[in-house]
């Protein structure tokens, strides 16, 4: 069905090239209204922030080593501040991507994340391990003037590789089990459903345009907290857009970039399971939607290996309660493509895409 | 370029080292200090500590999420007393709930709204330290003296529950404790009983009508929340203190009751504990019971409409055994003895003179039944 439905998307783009970014806006808010909501009080291994490797030429392996640091220091309430908040939280995430591209439609990407989750108040708890792995199936729905406009679609899964088990690392309370959200793991399968947009401005060829949304179906985890308590994130909901810019300053050669992230968390749900109460509950101060901005730039150090830093703010957050939420997140790694068969480098849209990153 | 490259590996060989520096992994005389009763729920057979660190088992204590004092206590306490005060703008409805306490002439009140963003405040009451210690997710608030070991202290939320009931710290030795079974839990101080003063809880309009010149705990407390919003209410307009979930996994459940129905709890000197509901006080009138349990003789009296139990012993120092009538419209007057003498809610003299205050059971305080049928073994329920 949806392959029906992208071949008559593709064929009314060849036919409506000019109307492509009303297109793009509708197909965004169909995803949107399907979606329903995660919580912001997660640390957050920002898994669904750094999905996708650029497109690729057939046969070559694309890799990323990054490094991504989320600081949640603000307290809310609905949309406003408290102050600071007495519970500091952050997520230090080192993120291994790999993409391979089988034929010219076909990836795939395998997302390798080693976590630090930290909480500090009065004491300090951290817990560090291997993340959830995340593999996406990717297919070029849509390829136009050598890529100069690209539509992908995937489909993942976030496999719990990740322990959820830790237990607090201060002296004495070593028996008592940390609460989800400072686990590195879910404990629980997610289905992800991501799509990308890239578009070479034909008037400015330095200039591009791109969107994604992602939305992660969250799985159950029902061993949580020893076999107590049923636990399962809330669903959540991104879409970014953005424009890229390549520049050359003499022989060095930069991208860049400039996204709004919108991102929609519904509540986390649970049921304690020796209860009599047999269905799933909201978790209270979980939950809420974000709006980040997001500039980016990208050091192109070889044609096939760059440099990319990167910081996401938010500007506006409406969340659901009160919780600790997004101060800052700083993101920055290498990027480098290995093809396995001599071809052109450094078409403009995979440029674009690394520097969205 | 090769020194822009070792630059850029420079700052991501930073990161990883920020990475790798983890770690993988009046009348006080209360008698404090309870066994604890709990089980597994699988019938009623007592679950032994699992930790030789702890005195409860810890598959029954929970991280709550916020970490140690990430729920802040209050530890400098501003009072009004006059209840329209700006500072006391959160108190919207009548209806709200309040902790009360009265140590010589003091008189304290400290609303639910303030205190379920705190849930300790370090306090002095009538030159007595106290710690007015309060859990939203029981329903439980007991005021703790605060000298403890021959030395003053402040208590903080650890940010860890059991059975869903705070677990205070100390923060001269940094040992934890149990709300409701009122010792240390955890630490160096570990076994060690706490000593209560009585406290009451009603309703901020039946407060107001008996001490409107007393002290409320107001929002300067040197945190900007917002106190006129209830914590606990999730994303479907559940309200907590309503509804049937609980956010944490108790030892054991009672179902004989409803989760969160509001009950009086009276613990005896033994452990054993008996829960009196709001269905023995109907109506705006005060009801008075006499009932004898663990071999003590009780009056309880109480009032629905004015939200309100409290409970006294009828025997007296000089092994008197009074018998009680409510009072009406007299607040805070509620009971009157078989030798004409008046009592107000804080078991005192309504006329002062020579007569010793009322002496209150062993351990009593207001609760969701729940917490009571999870931490107590055999419960009666009147």
């Amino acid at each position: 069905m949806k392959l029906v439905i992208f071949e008559i998307l593709k064929m009314y783009l060849v036919k409506n090239f000019t109307k492509l970014p009303i297109l793009l806006l509708g197909s965004i808010l169909i995803l949107a209204s399907k979606s329903i909501a995660q919580t912001c009080c997660s640390g957050g291994v920002p898994t669904s922030a750094n999905l996708g490797m650029p497109t690729s030429a057939v046969n070559t392996l694309q890799m990323s080593l990054t490094y991504d640091f989320n600081k949640l220091n603000t307290l809310k309430t609905g949309t406003k501040k408290e102050q600071n908040a007495e519970s500091k939280r952050q997520t230090h995430t080192v993120m291994l991507q790999l993409g391979y591209a089988f034929t010219k439609r076909f990836s795939v990407d395998a997302f390798i994340p080693y976590v630090r989750q930290t909480r500090t108040s009065s004491n300090f708890v951290s817990t560090s391990n291997i993340g959830d792995v995340v593999v996406l199936l990717k297919y070029k729905i849509l390829s136009l003037n050598h890529d100069a406009t690209v539509l992908t679609g995937a489909f993942g899964v976030k496999t719990p590789t990740g322990r959820d088990d830790y237990t607090s690392s201060v002296s004495g309370l070593e028996d008592i089990t940390l609460s989800a959200d400072l686990q590195p793991g879910s404990g629980a399968w997610d289905l992800i459903f991501w799509e990308q947009f890239t578009h070479v401005i034909g008037f400015h060829p330095s200039m591009s345009f791109i969107s994604q949304a992602t939305y992660t179906h969250r799985g159950i985890n029902d061993s949580f907290d020893n076999g107590q308590r049923t636990y399962k994130f809330g669903r959540e909901f991104q879409v970014m857009a953005g424009l890229s810019e390549r520049v050359n300053v003499g022989k060095l050669l930069f991208d860049g970039a400039l996204t709004v992230r919108y991102r929609k968390a519904y509540a986390d749900r649970f049921k304690i399971n020796q209860s009599q109460v047999k269905k799933f509950n909201e978790l209270p101060n979980t939950g809420g939607q974000w709006i980040f901005i997001n500039p980016s730039l990208t050091y192109w150090i070889l044609p096939d290996l760059s440099y990319n830093f990167n910081i996401t703010l938010p500007i506006f957050a409406d969340i659901t309660g009160t919780q600790v939420t997004p101060t800052y997140r700083l993101n920055m790694g290498f990027f480098y493509r290995l093809p396995f068969k001599k071809q052109k480098h450094s078409s403009p849209d995979n440029i674009i895409n690394n520097s969205m990153q | 370029m090769k020194s822009l490259m070792l630059k850029t590996s420079a700052i991501l060989l930073f990161g990883a080292l920020l990475f790798s520096g983890c770690s993988s992994s009046d009348s006080d005389t209360t008698p404090g200090g309870i066994d604890p009763q709990v089980n597994n729920g699988s019938g009623g057979t007592t679950t032994p500590p699992s930790s030789a660190a702890w005195l409860i088992p810890t598959n029954c204590v929970a991280d709550g999420g916020p970490g140690k004092d990430g729920i802040p206590s209050i530890d400098n306490p501003k009072f009004s007393t006059d209840p329209n005060a700006n500072a006391l703008s959160f108190l919207t409805n009548d209806n709200l709930l309040v902790a009360g306490i009265k140590v010589g002439s003091d008189i304290r009140a400290y609303p639910y709204s303030v205190l379920n963003w705190h849930e300790i405040t370090n306090d002095i009451v009538g030159n007595k330290p106290l710690g007015i210690i309060y859990c939203p997710l029981t329903g439980t608030v007991l005021a703790w003296d605060r000298n403890v070991n021959g030395s003053v202290t402040e208590f903080g939320v650890s940010g860890l529950l059991f059975n869903n009931n705070i677990i205070p710290y100390d923060r001269n030795s940094n040992s934890n404790w149990s709300q409701m079974l009122l010792k240390s839990v955890n630490g160096s101080l570990k076994g060690t009983e706490i000593t209560t003063h009585p406290m009451l809880e009603t309703s901020w309009g039946t407060w107001k009508a008996m001490f409107p010149g007393s002290k409320i705990l107001n929002a300067v407390t040197g945190f900007n929340r917002p106190y006129g919003v209830y914590p606990y209410i999730n994303g479907a307009g559940q309200d907590y203190r309503e509804s049937p979930w609980l956010l944490f996994q108790n030892c054991t459940n009672d179902t004989r009751r409803p989760v969160k129905e509001r009950v009086l709890g009276i613990t005896a000197a033994n452990g054993n504990t008996k829960v009196y509901t709001f269905d023995n006080f109907p109506g705006s009138n005060f009801t008075a019971i006499e009932d004898n349990f663990e071999g003590e003789d009780y009056v309880i009296v109480g009032s629905k409409g004015r939200n309100l139990i409290v409970a006294f012993n009828r025997k007296q120092p000089d092994g008197r055994l009074l018998s009680f009538d409510a009072v009406q419209g007299e607040l805070p007057v509620i009971l009157k003895d078989n030798e004409g003498n008046k009592w107000t809610v804080f078991g005192e003299p309504a006329e002062g003179g020579s007569l010793a205050r009322l002496a209150s059971p062993a351990i009593s305080y207001m609760g969701y039944f729940f917490a009571f049928g999870s931490f107590f073994q055999n419960l009666e329920i009147r």
